[in-house]
């Protein structure tokens, strides 16, 4: 019960003052572990202009395990996988490196951090990041017509 | 960007000339890529082509492993270009698409077990049986993890000079393209990473099933790796639990004005709630405080500061494994290249849960917590691991042996 006191105060602070870029609102008002958030791309990314409908979902153990961030969209990145899950790989969202005390507000601002500064060394989808490292222009070629074709 | 681009499809392996967007007209995935070279008209499967042509298009970099070319009486062979010639053998097929950088190489190969009646007659070829017994070796390894003693690819493709390679391994046919077993052959397709390997692989076994710890498509491996990156997340590296007796030995203290801060408003960091002058709380060595109810839930998870994650143990000040007090591993060369044979080993023979098994042996290896192996137990693991290899093989083995190395 403890969880859903500190969720609904999290959600609150981020409905009053969103951070940049960043929109979130519950999938469904009945339950608060589910979470819907439209994330704008960085004007420093290929992402720019694109709106991303990412999906937060937090365990019932929340804030003892960390929540599970994936891409609704489908996006062109290192770090999220390109499948149906659209699963987002966030060190600080690993089990052994999660703090209770971090809030969703930094997760979010995390994930929208790394659409502007890919981490390849520790990419989900081996061959953007090689991309990604080896050859910039073309990635992001791609990564602003993904994001054309499914953000905008 | 132009229409006519050939094209690949990452997810079904499909190739075609782009006419329009990027999707893949086989399977509608949209994880493509360009493949630039300029589009040729479909050649392969066409035995007149070739026939007729003294220089075929090099569209297939198997034909110059044509082991008929240098031998004397092949009048009839000469029609086919090649045992492993695009469709125009009878017993084997080979269609490669390569880029013309070689960087990139996708084969697809298709073998019958019948011996063709007119090779026969024209005196064994060493090569056919050969192939055969390869392709059936191959197969075999795949299927099960563990064929009668098989371990080619269980072995560290880095150290060719493994005795206990099977012959057919040094044949240039099959190991042209693999880095490390042999000299690369610059006619090979060159395969520059596992996941083509596999790839290559999966269509060599024209199919898409999962069988036992083998992997045949791009696909199952990401799937393979993205459980790995979700799981090896979970409690085995993560700190262990913290004793009842520890979390009620804790100080408690009541809040004062100092722990307000200087805003004269704190909370506290588990469940956000402000805190008032005069509540009590928990304090962990490390001056982090709680409320108990709180600090109590995560230490009996995990027994460092939620907050700054140092241990609770006030004697140890620091959790094993931390800039303040790190593990030494032995400094010993021989000792990692054991280790992980040994867990491969392992994960080949407890068969499905392999790949539970496979992170829990992995986990250690990249945990700062793993304890030093003393001296006499790493001789036993190297004994048993020497004793055992022989029990390892496929590709996940080789998988488990690649990714140990690398990370």
């Amino acid at each position: 019960m403890g969880s859903i006191k500190r969720i609904s105060k999290e959600l609150t602070e981020l409905t009053e003052s969103p951070p940049e870029g960043i929109t979130v609102e519950l999938a469904d008002e009945s339950n608060v572990y589910e979470w819907k958030v439209i994330m704008e791309g960085p004007e420093s990314s290929p992402y720019y202009n694109g709106k991303f409908l990412v999906k937060l979902s937090l365990p019932t153990e929340y804030p003892f395990k960390p929540p599970t961030v994936s891409f609704a969209t489908k996006i062109y990145h290192p770090n999220v996988t390109n499948d149906e899950k659209g699963s987002m790989c966030l060190g600080m969202l690993r089990a052994d490196e999660w703090k209770p005390s971090s809030k969703i507000a930094a997760v979010l601002q995390f994930a929208r951090q790394l659409l502007s500064e890919p981490m390849p060394d520790d990419a989900v989808e081996g061959r953007i990041a090689e991309q990604y490292k080896n050859d910039r222009g073309r990635y992001e070629e791609v990564a602003r017509e993904w994001t054309r074709k499914h953000a905008c | 960007m132009d229409n006519g681009d050939r094209m690949l499809c990452h997810a079904c392996g499909g190739v075609w000339i782009r006419d329009g967007d990027l999707t893949c007209p086989h399977c509608q995935s949209e994880f493509t890529e360009i493949i630039e070279i300029p589009p040729e008209p479909p050649s392969e499967g066409s035995p007149s082509h070739r026939a007729d042509s003294s220089s075929p298009p090099r569209v297939n970099p198997w034909v110059d492993h044509n082991p008929w070319e240098r031998e004397p009486q092949e009048s009839q062979e000469r029609q086919s270009p090649g045992f492993l010639g695009s469709g125009a053998s009878p017993f084997s097929s080979v269609h490669t698409y390569r880029s013309p950088n070689g960087r990139f190489s996708f084969s697809s190969a298709t073998l019958d077990a019948g011996m063709p009646s007119g090779q026969r007659n024209n005196g064994p070829n060493p090569m056919v049986p050969m192939m055969i017994q390869s392709f059936d070796t191959l197969l075999q390894s795949l299927m099960e993890p563990n064929p009668r003693g098989y371990r080619g690819f269980g072995d560290d493709p880095f150290h060719p000079q493994s005795s206990t390679s099977p012959d057919w391994l040094e044949d240039d046919h099959l190991t042209g393209g693999h880095p490390g077993l042999s000299p690369r052959n610059g006619d090979a397709p060159q395969r520059i990473n596992i996941n083509e390997y596999v790839m290559t692989l999966s269509v060599v076994t024209v199919s898409g099933l999962i069988s036992g710890d083998a992997v045949y498509s791009q696909e199952e491996l990401d799937q393979v790796i993205a459980q790995l990156v979700e799981n090896t997340g979970g409690t085995s590296t993560a700190a262990p639990p913290a004793s009842d007796a520890a979390i009620h030995a804790l100080p408690k203290k009541k809040v004062n004005e100092e722990m307000m801060g200087s805003e004269g408003k704190a909370v506290c960091s588990i469940c956000m709630d402000n805190v008032e002058l005069g509540l009590e709380v928990t304090v962990l060595p490390c001056t982090h405080w709680f409320h108990f109810n709180c600090i109590h839930a995560w230490l009996t998870q995990h027994d460092t500061c939620p907050h700054c994650r140092r241990s609770i143990n006030a004697n140890t000040g620091a959790g094993e494994g931390t800039s303040e007090n790190p593990v030494v591993i032995q400094d010993s060369p021989e000792q990692p290249r054991s280790d992980r044979r040994h867990s491969s080993s392992r994960t080949m023979r407890s068969g499905r849960s392999s790949l539970s098994s496979f992170q829990s042996r992995l986990s250690p290896r990249i945990s700062p917590r793993r304890s030093p192996t003393p001296e006499g137990g790493e001789s036993s693991n190297r004994r048993s691991s020497r004793g055992e290899s022989s029990n390892g093989g496929g590709i996940a083995n080789w998988f488990a042996n690649r990714f140990g190395n690398s990370s």
